[in-house]
């Protein structure tokens, strides 16, 4: 945390500062009767609360590990982020309501000339909110970035030619998440200053209202629809993350192809790949293969084409044929069938090939077997499983009763 | 069945708070009602709130693995909730400075009838979504769930018998097992379920898990479904519907009030309205009032009613503010939970950790990770270092067994063989990605096994040496010899690795 331990102080100065504006906005949008002033007092506050959950999702998001989440708490970014443009599009929603009042019962502003000036400073004020913030939190990149593009092993160095993947800027989505508020404020103060400056250049008096009223609701509308078009995307890329989609850089059809290809693999399922929070890539998948060494191989392999995709974080499985079961089922889902419910994806459908890396060669594994037969020693049992068996047992039955095979065995 | 009766209620509300919308913008144009307006635009945000629940209801329905998301959609839900919660609390948000605004400004209410017949029509409406939601077992409480589960199980799926069969001589490990399997099924959401509530319920639910045959498979399965991520999301409209149904008692309330006790100022003759006006202008109008008129005309002037009731309207808002944000949080705070890929709350992670290194044939554990996809799906991944793949083969259905009894099914089990000579302990991966990956991995590598970690910053300086992988030669044909590179750890800024090859 180092960056923010010297800056923590400024930025909760800079939240006191937005509360009094905040204050001082709002009492003089209902003596002036400005909507737009009223709204963008709302922005201020809504961005206040946004900065604290950005400012906590940050500083979560720096714990790498906790014994209430392994994998620290990374995703808080994520989540914050999310969490703020779903708060500014519902606020955009309720001053769109308040401005759809305004069409059809138009009101004058009054007081201009105090609207104005407020207008002015809470402007002046946004921008140096921006400035600030742009300052301390948003250019930071990680350090050592850049991949280097060696190969792990030169004697082992692929036949394809190397893909330098360019790692993505990632941006803080967080600290996008409270941009979206600050440009929020900055605009609602050019509408109120506008708006503000019409009614003080033409006053209208006690005359009933003209096209100037309409102004303030119009504006209004603009700007709420600039700010839902920025906020969009937004909800758009941190929901990719938060459903454990496929990251947008992999493409699961190409990825699974080579993953086929891999000497040793007879067939792949479970592949899963999704994101835990910006560039962090997380694979997990099983493999049929014949023997351990193969295996070991393949491991290996694996993981160079995950690397290649940019998924650097893989885990791989190991199950291995048996010529009498299926050999796209998985044979180690969880002890029974009985759990199928709770797995992550059920194993009840038929397999679809090529959905969920549901992989099968059919000749690669002959090569494969006759490799070495010197690693096939007599300590790597592979024991036979026993189809009907196993079905014939249904019951999640977990005791000590090892000698059943009602489960998987490899 | 179950997810359709879902979709038919979130459907049927739907259609009925839409329609009352309509009804209560067209009233509020006919008279001219502002605070009809805003109330109207109060159900409008509760359309858009079961809108988003069905369309996390039909995501979510899609739980096979598609090319998009190697999870299916299951996570819609969880989703779903979470956009409902924060969505509930910027509304209270909004109610809360409208109601500042009446407390500076109040206003009184006009036609209070109208008022009040179009407020209990909606009060109707939202009591009716309130039964429909509410018959989900979701009940507002987190401790309900499991009540609500069984309630729906026991309608469903008639009893063999009232206790399962248990393998004999196992009795306890058997029982502890199916309490918590059970336990993962009923309870995702608080700690406040203990044991006992969920005793009576335990052994039927247990039914279910342990004595699925195939007749009854299909519908075990389906009432797992609707397990707890199809229950956030619909406490999710629960809380709206709910919210709506407070702002309806309000609005009756107070037009009710506003109807018997209120003196409104008559349109002709003098009136005097002590609520509305400046104070510094009261005094003056008053004494200027009472100074012009005789003392025989001072009774005719109308005083309008006691002021107090212009101040209600607000402050009963802020009362159901504070219900609502109250009954909110734990919603938020679940599905953010989940979103975080935080552990769920019935498994303890080290206690998993150390019942694992207890096993023989197993040296070290590490990459541990356990997180919730969404109801009771929970997925786990480790990475066991053995000896050799025969140590493993013979560990392997145990681990499973291990995660199973604490209800996760889907584990993926990577081996790792270490070479000989390696010291045991000081799991490191075997298999990291290479050194500059590991910024992009999801976790820094250079865990220890038997840590127990609570902040690691680990930011890793990317050196020229390389992580390289050895093999257990004597598995190999192929006699590589690979150099492996020995790097130090510290927990400075610059880290690196060290790799125990």
């Amino acid at each position: 945390m180092g960056r923010y331990s010297g800056r923590s102080s400024r930025l909760v100065l800079m939240c006191l500062v937005s509360l009094a504006i905040f204050a001082v906005e709002i009492s003089v949008a209902y003596v002036g009767n400005s909507l737009s002033l009223a709204s963008d007092a709302f922005a201020v506050l809504s961005h206040l609360i946004s900065m604290i959950i950005g400012l906590f999702g940050v500083r979560f998001s720096r714990v790498k590990w906790h014994k209430a989440s392994t994998y620290g708490f990374s995703r808080a970014d994520v989540l914050g982020a999310f969490g703020n443009s779903v708060f500014a599009t519902a606020l955009m929603f309720s001053i769109f309501v308040e401005a759809i009042k305004r069409f059809i019962n138009p009101q004058k502003t009054e007081k201009a000339l105090l609207v104005l000036i407020i207008g002015i400073s809470g402007l002046f004020f946004n921008v140096l909110n921006y400035a600030i913030f742009m300052e301390c939190c948003y250019c930071r990149t990680p350090p050592g970035d850049t991949e280097t593009g060696d190969s792990p092993n030169d004697q082992k160095s692929p036949e394809e030619g190397y893909e330098k993947k360019k790692e993505k800027k990632s941006e803080a989505l967080n600290i996008r998440g409270v941009l979206l508020h600050v440009m929020g404020d900055a605009l609602g103060s050019v509408v109120v200053v506008v708006t503000a400056t019409i009614f003080y250049v033409r006053p209208l008096g006690d005359a009933p209202c003209n096209w100037q009223c309409y102004i303030d609701p119009s504006l209004t509308i603009v700007m709420v629809f600039i700010i839902l078009s920025s906020a969009f995307p937004l909800i758009k890329e941190t929901s990719t993350i938060l459903l454990q989609m496929v990251p947008k850089g992999v493409n699961m059809q190409l990825l699974t192809d080579r993953l086929a290809r891999v000497p040793g693999v007879s067939s792949l399922h479970e592949v899963h790949v999704w994101e835990l929070a910006s560039g962090k890539n997380i694979a997990t998948l099983h493999i049929k293969c014949q023997t351990p060494s193969d295996y070991q191989d393949a491991a290996y392999k694996i993981r160079e084409v995950f690397h290649k995709a940019g998924v650097h974080s893989v885990t791989i499985q190991p199950e291995y044929v048996d010529h009498k079961t299926s050999r796209l089922l998985c044979s180690s889902p969880c002890i029974s069938k009985a759990c199928d419910s709770q797995l992550c994806c059920s194993q009840r459908e038929p397999p679809r090939a090529k959905t969920n890396g549901y992989m099968e060669k059919s000749e690669s594994c002959l090569s494969a077997e006759h490799k070495d037969n010197g690693s096939r020693k007599s300590d790597v049992e592979i024991p036979v499983e026993d189809p009907a068996a196993e079905e014939s047992v249904k019951i999640c039955d977990v005791s000590d009763d090892k000698s059943q095979s009602g489960s998987t065995r490899f | 069945r179950c997810w359709q009766n879902r979709r038919a209620r979130l459907l049927c509300m739907l259609a009925l708070t839409f329609l009352f919308f309509v009804v209560e913008v067209a009233v509020s144009r006919v008279t001219s009602s502002l605070a009809m307006l805003s109330d109207s635009f109060h159900m409008l945000s509760d359309v858009m709130a079961l809108v988003v629940a069905l369309v996390a209801v039909r995501f979510a329905q899609r739980t096979r693995a598609t090319k998009k998301n190697t999870f299916g959609w299951v996570r819609a839900e969880v989703m779903g909730a979470l956009v409902n919660a924060v969505f509930l609390t910027a509304l209270c948000f909004t109610i809360l400075l409208e109601a500042i605004e009446r407390f500076t400004e109040p206003h009184e209410i006009q036609q209070p009838l109208v008022v009040i017949a179009v407020g209990v029509a909606g009060l109707i409406i939202n009591l009716l979504g309130l039964c429909l939601f509410n018959h989900n077992g979701v009940g507002g409480h987190g401790h309900a769930h499991g009540h609500g589960h069984s309630h729906g199980g026991r309608q469903q799926h008639p009893r063999g018998g009232p206790k399962p069969e248990q393998p004999p001589g196992d009795g306890e490990a058997a029982l502890h097992r199916e309490e918590t399997s059970t336990l993962v099924e009923n309870c995702s959401s608080s700690n406040g379920v203990s044991q006992e509530k969920l005793g009576d319920m335990k052994d039927d639910m247990s039914d279910v898990q342990v004595n699925g045959n195939a007749g009854h498979f299909s519908l075990d399965e389906e009432e797992a479904e609707e397990d707890s991520s199809a229950q956030l999301n619909m406490r999710g409209v629960f809380l709206h519907v709910f919210g709506d149904a407070l702002g309806s008692v309000i609005v009756v309330v107070n037009a009710l009030l506003f109807y018997g006790l209120w003196n409104p100022c008559p349109e002709d003759g003098p009136c005097f309205n002590p609520c509305v006006n400046n104070h510094c202008m009261e005094n003056a109008t008053l004494s200027q009032a009472l100074g012009r008129a005789n003392r025989s005309e001072q009774e005719s002037i109308t005083v309008a009613g006691p002021c107090w009731l212009l101040y209600l309207d607000p402050v009963l808002c802020l009362i159901m503010v504070c219900i609502l944000l109250y009954t909110t949080y734990p919603l938020l705070r679940e599905s953010a939970l989940i979103l975080l890929q935080t552990v769920p709350k019935q498994i303890d992670v080290h206690s998993l950790n150390s019942k694992l290194r207890t096993l023989e044939g197993v040296e070290a554990i590490h990459e541990l990770h356990i997180w919730q996809l969404a109801g009771s799906r929970i997925i786990g991944t480790a990475h066991i270092k053995c000896p050799d793949p025969s140590t493993y083969m013979m560990v392997a259905k145990r681990i499973k067994e291990i995660f199973h009894d604490e209800g996760i099914h889907a584990t993926t089990i990577q081996p790792e063989f270490a070479s000989v000579g390696s010291e045991s302990g000081r799991g490191k991966c075997e298999l990291p990605c290479r050194t500059q990956c590991a910024l992009k991995q999801c976790c820094g590598a250079g865990e220890d096994s038997t840590a127990k970690k609570t902040e690691k910053s680990s930011s890793v300086s990317i050196s020229c040496s390389e992580v390289v992988i050895e093999f257990p030669k004597t598995r190999r044909t192929k006699s590589e010899s690979i150099p492996s590179v020995k790097l130090e750890a510290n927990t400075d800024q610059n880290e690196q690795f060290e790799s125990s090859l």
